[in-house]
């Protein structure tokens, strides 16, 4: 029997982080995956030992620019859980939402993505469509579209006013109504069950054995969630409020991924909801000072999954030891029991299922005297045909450009 | 779960792992440290993933004065509790059995722990590189205390990134 083998990467076609991905094929058919990473390496962990308790969530908010608030949320429960103590209700409240309505727009990014992936354009436009009003919202909330810098150690860095929680209960209304209606096209679409059903199912052994987190291994009927295992801040008190619940489905396919992540958008809304009904006044910060000697782990369910972070402390106003593991660490591996068996262009969306992390930003804002004001598209044409201008003159170049 | 019902795992703990468990603490209901020798390590992680049904959810390791410490998070999701297995590495040898030669979720955290901190994990599946490129120089772990920032004895194009 003759194999192919086919590298890919480690600039990938479809995703935006570079992986390198060699498949063993035997005629169209995957026998067999190798993957390597590597091309990306911060050194997050070395370089959060070098900075202040405080310091460490600006920089491990870095880390992700989808999941930006997973990170600092798990470093700031690790410390916590060193020194015993919990945040002030309204302060734990704070940090939840912000979490939820981040699951919100990461599951409709992806949403969007493997719309794309498939050919299915209309969806991908739609989703990143419906995905502004909460990026509107967070804007609202917390300052930011992204990079909220919300999870301070012992509570949270800033109030929410209750305007932005007005504004965050339209925003959540009429998100429901578009994901309800992107629920009906993975019901009814046939294009979608014949192109993701019965494609790289993870069994779930293989979810078990490879350590899979978040929906990854839902959709394989493992139950694991950490906001219910292990239920810290305003978790424990939702759940037993009944105010949302885990989504599990038993097949594993890429078709039972997409529609876990859509399910987990209706149950993210209703959290939220219940969050801001819920809010409880009061303090936001427990107000902390020194970090005594000993150690803590932290975990916060990610969209994509577990992110969990390990710190020590020698007493002194540094971390001596911070790992951190990301969801997509333990979701990777699971192409080597996923893939074989499918044909390359399979692989592709197999590729793209588990949600690998990108980094995005989707929006330019300039500073002016008082206030921040956007850039049009004109001004945006503008200022890159000066730039091109400017480097032609750097680089001796005469101008090729069309005048404006 | 109630706080009383999470204590008690540790008693579970204690006895699933019998005489190789050199110490155990739960400073919390949810979180517990367990300590074994090294000799006994893949054992013990055997004995917590198979037996008390553990995930395991990632490993770190540590430098420590004359040791590297290695622990590995189990996380026993239907007891909520947190099972941290601790233990060990004595140097200059640092070898230590493969927890990833039965649990493949071990698979890539023990290749990054190998060439990050130079623990040898005897009987691993696959021992690559995972994070460094293959070229990387023999004897060099970054995270080590005593890695040089500005290492000498390199050529320009073995010089490990210096930031």
């Amino acid at each position: 029997m003759k194999k192919t083998t086919l590298p890919i990467g480690p600039f990938h076609p479809l995703l935006e982080e570079p992986e390198f991905f060699t498949l063993y094929l035997d005629g169209e058919i995957v026998k067999k995956v190798d993957l390597r990473i590597g091309y990306n390496h911060r050194g997050h962990e070395k370089l959060s030992t070098g900075l202040t308790w405080d310091q460490v969530p600006f920089l491990v908010e870095r880390i992700c620019g989808i999941c930006s608030t997973s990170h600092p949320y798990a470093y700031v429960l690790a410390v916590e859980d060193l020194l015993g103590i919990k945040a002030p209700p309204r302060g734990q409240y704070i940090r939840a939402l912000i979490g939820e309505m981040e699951r919100i727009h990461s599951h409709l990014l992806w949403l969007g993505l493997a719309g794309h992936f498939i050919g299915y354009n209309t969806v991908w436009m739609w989703s990143w469509r419906y995905r502004e009003e909460i990026l509107d919202a967070c804007e609202k909330l917390t300052g930011n579209r992204n990079h909220y810098a919300m999870c301070r150690v012992g509570g949270a860095r800033r109030d929410i006013t209750r305007e932005a929680m007005d504004f965050t209960m339209g925003a959540l209304d009429s998100n429901e109504k578009s994901t309800n209606m992107f629920l009906g096209v993975f019901a009814d679409d046939p294009v979608l069950h014949k192109r993701l059903k019965g494609v790289g199912v993870l069994t779930k052994e293989d979810a078990i054995a490879y350590c899979a987190t978040g929906p990854t291994s839902r959709p394989s009927g493992v139950p694991w969630d950490v906001r219910q295992d292990d239920p810290y801040d305003a978790y424990g008190p939702s759940l037993e409020a009944g105010a949302w619940k885990v989504i599990v489905t038993e097949n594993g396919d890429v078709f039972d991924k997409a529609v876990v992540r859509v399910l987990e958008i209706l149950e993210s809304i209703k959290l939220c909801r219940w969050l801001i009904e819920n809010m409880p006044d009061g303090e936001i910060d427990a107000g902390v000072g020194d970090i005594p000697p000993g150690e803590g782990v932290g975990h916060h369910e990610a969209p994509r999954g577990e992110v969990i972070h390990y710190i020590r402390s020698d007493g002194s106003n540094k971390p001596i030891r911070h790992k951190v593991r990301a969801p997509t660490f333990v979701n990777l591996p699971t192409y080597k029991a996923t893939c074989p068996g499918h044909t390359i262009a399979d692989v592709a969306l197999i590729t793209a299922s588990i949600d690998p992390c990108y980094c995005c930003t989707e929006r330019i804002g300039v500073v002016t005297r008082n206030r921040t004001s956007s850039v049009t598209q004109d001004d945006l044409v503008k200022l890159s045909v000066e730039k091109t201008r400017e480097m032609e003159k750097r680089m001796g170049r005469k101008s090729g450009l069309v005048k404006f | 779960m109630t706080d009383e019902e999470k204590y008690s795992v540790s008693e579970k703990v204690k006895k699933a792992l019998g005489g190789i468990l050199q110490n155990i603490d739960q400073p919390r209901p949810n979180r517990i440290y367990a300590v074994v020798h090294q000799d006994d390590f893949p054992q013990a992680a055997k004995i917590v993933y198979e037996k008390l049904g553990g995930r395991l959810a990632t490993s770190t390791a540590l430098e420590v004065r004359d040791a590297v410490e290695l622990i590995y998070h189990f996380m026993l999701d239907a007891e909520q509790v947190l099972c941290n297995l601790k233990t060990l590495v004595a140097k200059p040898e640092l070898k230590v059995g493969s927890v990833g030669a039965f649990l493949p979720g071990a698979d890539w955290i023990e290749r990054e722990m190998a060439e990050m901190f130079g623990v040898t994990f005897e009987g691993h599946p696959d021992p690559r590189h995972l994070l460094l490129p293959d070229g990387w120089p023999e004897g060099n772990y970054p995270y080590r205390c005593d890695y040089p920032q500005n290492p000498e004895g390199f050529t320009d194009e073995k010089r490990p990134v210096v930031y």
